[in-house]
């Protein structure tokens, strides 16, 4: 028999043992191969407008893709060696040649990789047109897609999958070589004793992160005062993660020695023993649940991030382009054109409001600010003035309204991107004097105030000016008539959109919501799949990590439980035990994850105009149901595996 | 006085599945022992002797017979019935000490008071009134990779009595010291039948083990085989009866000692 033959049937033999293994590294392949796959696709390239922006978008998170699967078979590769370790030690035992052993557990490893390889591109093809549907969906194109197995996304999966098996088959080469036969035999012995707990060093820890949190509360105020964004960004991220694992492991080992005194809860029925295991295995798992506690702030930082992103696409397009269309009337065959178009598709978008909006234009400056430059405008050499008599017909007209009564000498500024909540908002102007320039003289005016409202899809900044004003001004310039037209059904108008765009060409002056829409869907659809895709890979991973390790311990820890049962412990009081260590396993990381993930959104929400409550409270929710069920999972299969 | 455990008719088939092939472990094994007994079960390897002590102390089922544990018939209890019945009435001391690796010294005594819920207080006392009578008062927070087998051995013994159970099994409790522990320990078990009139069952192969016990049962081929007292004997003429008994039985000398 050759060594491969052994090999082969190793495989075969221990296929229970070997089907985590198995179904790790396909789970890895599964999702790698669908994500390089909507990369690839060449339908939805040619979909998208912004073509370029999808496969850089992608390429992007592929290499964050590939970085984390390969950490991921790795490491499912050395729990597997791991639960080996006597197996190999055996051969060795038995007169097998450290290059013969090491041979077969290469070619051992190779031979699974290729066949999870294999399988693993064959689940992926068949799931990735369901993957492409959603993404079209999201992404707001409507496209009938046909099946498709790009060729570059299966030689590029192969490629990278068959570096990384190369890899952890040599690591399995290299496994007889790294350890003393004895090592090889008391693999799971491995004393962890009991480590020290520092309750000063779980102070730092706690410090640490309350300076990250901090930071991150007075993100804006802090960048601002000049230690900028970047810089900022990182310390807050090095002292959370610092902190966190500093927090896992003194902070928890000092807990739990401080449990252990409490005499009368530790010697109350298996507390005991729950107490002391979880002390006497904190010393390897401190690192793993820092790690996981991390990468679940990732996770869910991702998807908040993309869904925060998402729905800001809805809200921020209605916000910005508060009319279906807005054009500067320049003749009477201009609007006929409009009209006509219009027309033309009225059983699917009848014109629900028409309204025109008068103004002047006019030189002027605010005083003592050279020009305010906000998100969405900039304010440097003059502005759009409107009579205060018709501004109040104007917003009836619209369906709001705005309580001003202006004095004489002052004016009211319209700044839709006005929001004193947004830091990096810059209001600077509000009750400054300005300065307007009618024809050859001037004029002094206080801005009495300003209000968050878009008066044309333009978005420009008005002035309100009191009606006498406006009279003079009207003889020295132009009055420009901007019409703003809704229709019904403006999202998904391309079709209107794209005539009236084409029809009012050489106007000067045309926007519209449905191609601001449509360009934001896109993109932030993209955003939100790539997040969620991410984020759930990086949520499997995490699960199966901690699943792992458990059952690792379980292993480990039978004898212990075979104690148990002979000193008399029921099993109702071994599940329980072993419930409530799970408990702190899986709930400690998940609760510190959330709060990190709680104050950085808190930090990112101060740069977007929306809120993130929406996102976390879905996010958040859907991320502990899953992780619950990987704690139940883990339970059973610990329960399993120690009775 | 009272009987504290009496096996009826005690029978053990193991045959492999579905082929006639069976073996008879134990052949209808009857006998009974009496609180305050300190009683030696011995055979050559293969005679049975775990099998029977897997049997009375509850860990394993008998294929027929009863047994009887201060009149609680233990063949018919469910597991975690059985599981609070060895956690009230029965202690384990085992060849391989079976101690908890994650738990201290003082903490693997105090185990089985926990599990009873016993209060903090008590629990305490009794582990170092217990830790004296065995001599590991000093140990009591070292963790059981930092002390030796006899000591080891010793807190095992403790464990196995701070419940003050009805029976106290020990399962080649010497097999893994040497002599100076195994003397000790026996030492400390016979002090405990004597003074404070525990119930002690001992298997092993040992004769110098058995020479400590009051009563020995001999096994063989699944049966009793003959049963010696030790009356008023000192305990060196009582181990070389064992010895000639055992030579009788043919588990040869060279298994013996």
């Amino acid at each position: 028999m050759t060594l491969f033959n052994l090999a082969i049937r190793n495989v075969k033999r221990n296929f229970k043992n070997y089907f985590l293994y198995f179904a790790s590294m396909i789970f890895s392949i599964v999702m790698y191969y669908t994500f390089v796959s909507l990369k690839y696709n060449s339908q939805i390239e040619k979909a998208a407008d912004a073509s370029t922006k999808i496969s850089g978008g992608f390429s992007v998170s592929s290499v964050l893709l590939i970085l984390f699967v390969a950490l991921f078979m790795i490491y499912s590769n050395g729990f597997f060696t791991r639960k080996r370790k006597k197996e190999v030690g055996l051969y060795s035992l038995l007169g097998l040649r450290k290059k013969q052993i090491g041979k077969m557990l290469f070619y051992e490893n190779l031979c699974m990789g290729l066949i999870s390889l294999m399988i693993g591109i064959l689940i992926g093809a068949l799931l990735s047109k369901a993957f492409l549907s959603l993404l079209l969906v999201l992404m707001g194109l409507d496209l009938h897609v046909t099946f498709e197995i790009p060729v570059r996304a299966v030689l590029q999966t192969f490629a990278v999958f068959f570096l990384i098996i190369l890899y952890t088959s040599f690591q399995g080469y290299r496994l007889i070589y790294r350890f003393k036969l004895i090592e090889l035999f008391s693999a799971e012995k491995e004393g962890e004793g009991v480590p020290k707990g520092s309750w000063l060093m779980a102070a730092v820890a706690i410090l640490f992160i309350a300076t990250g949190y901090t930071m991150a509360l007075f993100f804006m105020k802090i960048a601002t005062k000049g230690l900028g964004l970047l810089p900022l960004a990182f310390a807050i991220l090095f002292f959370t993660v610092t902190g966190t694992y500093m927090l896992f492991h003194f902070f928890t080992v000092a807990m739990l020695k401080r449990a252990k005194k409490k005499k009368r809860s530790f010697y109350k029925g298996m507390n005991i023993f729950s107490t002391s295991q979880l002390l006497y295995r904190i010393k390897g798992n401190a690192t793993s649940l820092a790690t996981i506690s991390v990468l679940s702030a990732v996770t869910l930082c991702a998807v908040g991030f993309s869904a925060t992103v998402y729905i800001s696409t809805f809200q921020t397009a209605d916000q910005m382009r508060p009319f279906s269309y807005s054009y500067v009337k320049k003749d009477k065959h201009l609007d006929e054109k409009v009209n006509a178009a219009l027309n033309r598709e009225k059983a699917n978008h009848p014109v629900t409001n028409d309204v025109a909006l008068k103004t002047v234009f006019v030189k002027g400056e605010v005083s003592g600010v050279r020009y305010v430059s906000n998100i969405r405008y900039m304010i440097d050499e003059g502005f759009h003035l409107m009579p205060e008599s018709e501004f109040h017909s104007y917003m009836k007209q619209i369906g709001k309204s705005e309580n001003v009564h202006l004095k004489p000498g002052e004016v009211f500024a319209v700044d839709g991107s006005y929001d004193d909540n947004l830091s990096g908002f810059d209001d600077s102007y509000v009750h400054k004097s300005v300065q307007l320039n009618i024809g050859k003289s001037s004029m002094r005016m206080k801005i009495k105030g300003a209000g968050a409202y878009y008066l044309s899809d333009f978005g420009e900044f008005v002035l309100v000016v009191p009606d006498h004003v406006y009279d003079r001004v009207k003889q020295t310039g132009k009055e420009r008539v901007v019409r703003n037209i809704t229709v019904k059904n403006e999202r998904d108008s391309e079709a209107l959109s794209n005539n009236l765009a084409k029809a009012v060409k050489n106007s000067e002056q045309y926007s519209d919501y449905y191609h601001l829409f449509s360009e934001g869907l896109q993109s932030s659809g993209l955003m939100i799949f790539i997040g969620v895709f991410l984020g759930l890979v990086f949520l499997l991973a995490t699960g199966s990590i901690i699943y792992f390790k458990q059952m690792m311990e379980a292993a480990a820890d039978k004898p212990q439980y075979d104690i148990l049962q002979k000193v008399g412990v029921t099993n109702q009081e071994k599940k329980r035990a072993i419930r409530k260590q799970m408990a702190v396993v899986f709930t400690a990381p998940l609760i510190l994850g959330v709060l990190h993930t709680l104050f950085a959104l808190k930090a990112l929400e101060k740069m977007m105009p929306v809120s993130v409550a929406i996102p976390i409270f879905i996010c958040v929710p859907v991320y502990i149901l899953i992780y619950f069920g990987y704690y139940e999972m883990t339970v059973r299969s610990y329960y399993k595996e120690v009775s | 006085m009272n009987v504290v455990l009496e096996a009826k008719n005690v029978s053990k088939i193991y045959s492999t599945k579905g082929k006639g092939n069976e073996y008879k472990a134990l052949d209808n094994v009857s006998f009974t022992v009496k609180e305050g007994e300190f009683v030696g079960i011995m055979g050559p390897s293969g005679a049975g002797k775990t099998t029977l002590l897997n049997m009375i102390s509850t860990i394993d089922s008998p294929t027929s017979g009863e047994i009887y544990i201060d009149g609680n018939n233990i063949v018919k209890m469910k597991e975690d019935k059985l599981a609070l019945f060895r956690r009230n009435k029965l202690g384990f001391i085992f060849q391989d000490y079976n101690l908890l690796d994650s738990l201290t010294v003082a903490e693997n005594i105090a185990l089985p008071l926990a599990l009873a819920k016993v209060n903090a207080k008590e629990i305490d006392n009794r582990v170092k009134k217990i830790a004296a009578t065995f001599g590991i008062e000093r140990i009591l927070n070292h963790y059981p990779y930092q002390i030796s087998g006899g000591q080891k051995q010793r807190c095992a013994a403790s464990r196995a009595i701070i419940t003050n159970p009805t029976l106290i099994f020990g399962d080649e409790p010497t097999g893994a010291l040497d002599s100076k522990s195994a003397t000790d320990l026996l030492e400390s078990l016979t002090q405990l039948n004597e003074k404070a009139r525990a119930t002690i069952l001992l298997v092993t192969h040992d004769a110098f083990a058995a020479s400590y016990c009051r009563r020995v049962l001999f096994i063989k081929d699944g049966r009793i085989f003959k049963e010696l007292y030790k009356e008023e004997r000192s305990r060196k003429q009582f181990f070389s009866s064992i010895l000639a008994i055992l030579s009788d039985i043919g588990g040869g000398v060279s298994d013996v000692i």
